[in-house]
């Protein structure tokens, strides 16, 4: 689907594909991606059920509503957080990016549950 | 996601995501989608497997048939403390009564006798033992044999997976709108990625619709949380709060009279114990009394008259030939797509047959109205017959994409594997499941309902025996795709399928069904409907067949630029 891209590219692409094919698999990369994977279906699951929750809280005056929308964005979020996860180039960034916004939303619930 | 750790694209890593993502769980996708599809016509299935139902033949003439249902609930029940009749309608040509012993809770959703009449002669039928499309149905959520929780689990990790797939497919496909309007056709043989993307750009919005819904409907179970926050007692109580909203604004802007504002509030909190409280003082505070029947023929005019084209589905005659009985009457459709399962209701006096209830005001919020608008196409309800078979042939789209896409992922290391001369482990298994999961599980299915009908009638068990043979089947479809040669076992699976598929309205004309052009004549579409969606699944087979059985020689003459099309695509994936 790639046709506009210049051929030589694909020339080139081929050629590392050649190279890499003979060579065994780095356990390395195997962690790594398996550590991805973690990452975004467990960290990403908690990330968007923290959100489920903390929206839920936020909008508490129509609790029917609040619920139903909290959930139907909790599963937008965690489809999102997937593809964050395996878009990044640094794995370090991505892990960030999924810490970094559960911690705050652990916050935010600890916060929301405080006050009610 | 490159081994090399060289940097790519966006749309490099999105297209390795999408491959693997799919692959995981993709046999398991590709499962759901074909039971899931078949679902679509669940009623149909199940009445086709229940040959004994086929003679009853919906005459359109309801008064008729409540009459003949009302003579035998009298003969046979007159003390009952419910009778619930549901009329033939386009997807059920019998009269279904359930009955309702004295003691029980005349407005419980479970329970009671059922009964099915034949709708023009009132003679009561006793279908065959079998689990029918609701097999299927539970199959493609719940799968089968294991602990309800963790099916629903599985099904909603590969589910969240599809979810993942479509968006990074869609980011991997950067032309996607030029694709849309472009159909490259008498361009030669269209490789299996033009097919993988046409089926899924062409049905994009519905794979959306039912992977989003899909979630929504599992969001008990694998979402939990927000309903737990702000309803601690659970579920029903955040059912019960839903079904208040909307009816919240009625209750203070219309006055009710007293009765039908109980009655109403009853309805609302569902059918605890205030309402079976309410009742039993009620019933003892007016002695109750024998009194006749008022003529319902009068009531069903009268719905019949205020609802035209959505006709009346069903009866619900509550304490019949008493003093305090009531008569509910449904409609068949919800007036709008935005409240689901609230039909248009009447509520009469069962004595005096006059109208005792209002009509409702529904107030339906953004976030509700979203939610019933997917989850009501996911499941189809109240969904016509046109409709239903676009939705169908979506779903067919949807499984054929998944097919396809599994299939793309072995003919993309083929040449790979041609080279190293010998096939890998990883690989010879990706073959093998893609035979037994994509023509064999077709298989299994057409083997269901073979066994439906050979198995004879007094089997004992004869419901889970249709059912092992489904699974029987399924394991003889993986034993040959591993014994066989590749290619042969695929172009053997497809012919036995497709074969299969197309003998099936035979079968059901030689063993006690209607025919097919009996069944069309007399506008038995529940029963044809069931023949012919055989029929279009043998022919796709058919067609499938075919065009692996030519693929070859389309592979030996590859263009280079084939070649170049797919790796260009597929580029940027780790192997």
């Amino acid at each position: 689907m790639l046709t506009t891209e210049p051929c030589n590219l694909i020339a080139e692409e081929s050629s590392i594909k050649r190279k890499v094919k003979h060579k065994v698999v780095p356990a390395k990369y195997r962690w790594m991606i398996f550590y991805r994977f973690i990452l975004a279906g467990i960290g990403g699951y908690i990330l968007s059920a923290l959100a489920c929750v903390v929206l839920s809280y936020l909008f508490k005056a129509h609790p029917v509503d609040a619920v139903l929308s909290a959930t139907m964005l909790a599963f937008i979020i965690y489809v999102s957080v997937f593809i964050w996860v395996f878009i990044n180039h640094s794995t370090q960034r991505a892990t960030w990016g999924v810490v970094i916004p559960s911690v705050l939303l652990f916050i935010f619930y600890w916060g929301l549950k405080g006050i009610i | 996601m490159r081994i090399d750790g060289n940097t790519e694209s966006p749309r490099q890593s999105m297209s390795w995501l999408h491959t693997w993502a799919s692959l995981i769980l993709g046999w398991l996708l590709y499962a759901i989608f074909v039971t899931g599809t078949l679902s679509f016509f669940q009623n149909e299935i199940s009445i086709w497997m229940k040959p004994e139902l086929h003679q009853s033949i919906n005459r359109k003439d309801q008064s008729q048939q409540l009459q003949s249902a009302i003579v035998y609930l009298q003969q046979n029940a007159p003390n009952a403390s419910a009778w619930n009749i549901n009329l033939p309608n386009a997807r059920s040509t019998t009269t279904d009564i359930t009955i309702r012993g004295e003691n029980e809770d005349p407005r419980a959703r479970r329970g009671g006798d059922r009964v099915i009449l034949d709708s023009v002669t009132g003679e009561k039928l006793q279908p065959r033992e079998t689990r029918g499309g609701s097999f299927l149905y539970r199959f493609h959520f719940e799968l089968y044999g294991l602990p309800r929780s963790w099916a629903r689990w599985i099904v909603g990790i590969a589910t969240v997976l599809m979810f993942v797939a479509i968006i990074s497919g869609v980011i991997t496909h950067k032309k996607i709108f030029k694709d849309f309007f472009t159909f490259r056709s008498g361009k030669g043989q269209r490789s299996w990625l033009d097919g993988h993307n046409a089926t899924a750009v062409l049905a994009l919005p519905f794979h959306i619709m039912i992977t989003f819904s899909g979630l929504l409907l599992l969001m008990y179970s694998l979402m939990p949380y927000g309903v737990s926050a702000l309803f601690p007692e659970g579920r029903l109580h955040f059912l019960q709060a839903q079904r208040a909203q909307l009816n919240g604004e009625t209750i203070r802007s219309v006055e009710f009279a007293s009765s039908s504002q109980k009655l109403d509030s009853s309805k609302r909190n569902g059918h605890g114990e205030g309402e079976k409280g309410r009742l039993n003082k009620e019933r003892s505070r007016l002695e109750v009394k024998n009194v006749p029947l008022a003529d319902l023929t009068a009531m069903l005019a009268q719905a019949q008259k205020l609802w035209g084209d959505n006709t009346v589905a069903s009866f619900n005659i509550i304490s019949p030939n008493r003093q305090n009985s009531e008569v509910e009457i449904r409609a068949t459709y919800s007036e709008s797509i935005l409240n689901r399962a609230i039909v248009p209701t009447l509520i009469f006096n069962g004595v005096t047959g006059e109208l005792i209830s209002q009509p409702q005001q529904l107030k339906i919020s953004f976030p509700i109205g979203i939610y019933n608008t997917v989850t009501v196409l996911h499941e189809a309800r109240g969904v016509d017959l046109v409709l239903r078979w676009l939705l169908f042939f979506s779903g067919i789209l949807g499984t054929i994409m998944v097919a396809s896409g599994l299939i793309l992922w072995c003919v993309k290391r083929a040449p790979q594997q041609q080279k190293q001369g010998y096939k890998n482990f990883g690989y010879r298994l990706v073959e093998v499941l893609n035979i037994a999961s994509i023509s064999g599980l077709l298989i299994a299915t057409a083997g269901y309902f073979y066994a439906n009908r050979l198995i004879p009638v007094t089997t004992e068990n004869r419901s889970f025996l249709e059912i092992k043979i489904f699974f029987i089947v399924w394991l003889l479809t993986l034993l040959h795709a591993a014994l066989r040669p590749h290619r042969n076992a695929w172009l053997e699976q497809l012919l036995f399928g497709a074969i299969l598929f197309c003998v099936i309205p035979l079968l059901n004309a030689l063993t006690g069904g209607r025919v097919i052009w009996s069944s069309i004549a007399e506008a038995q579409w529940v029963v044809a409907t069931f023949d012919l969606m055989s029929l279009a699944l043998g022919m796709i087979l058919l067609f499938i067949f075919y065009k692996v059985k030519n693929h070859k020689v389309a592979g030996i003459h590859k263009t280079k630029k084939n070649i170049n099309l797919e790796s260009a695509a597929m580029r940027g994936e780790g192997q």
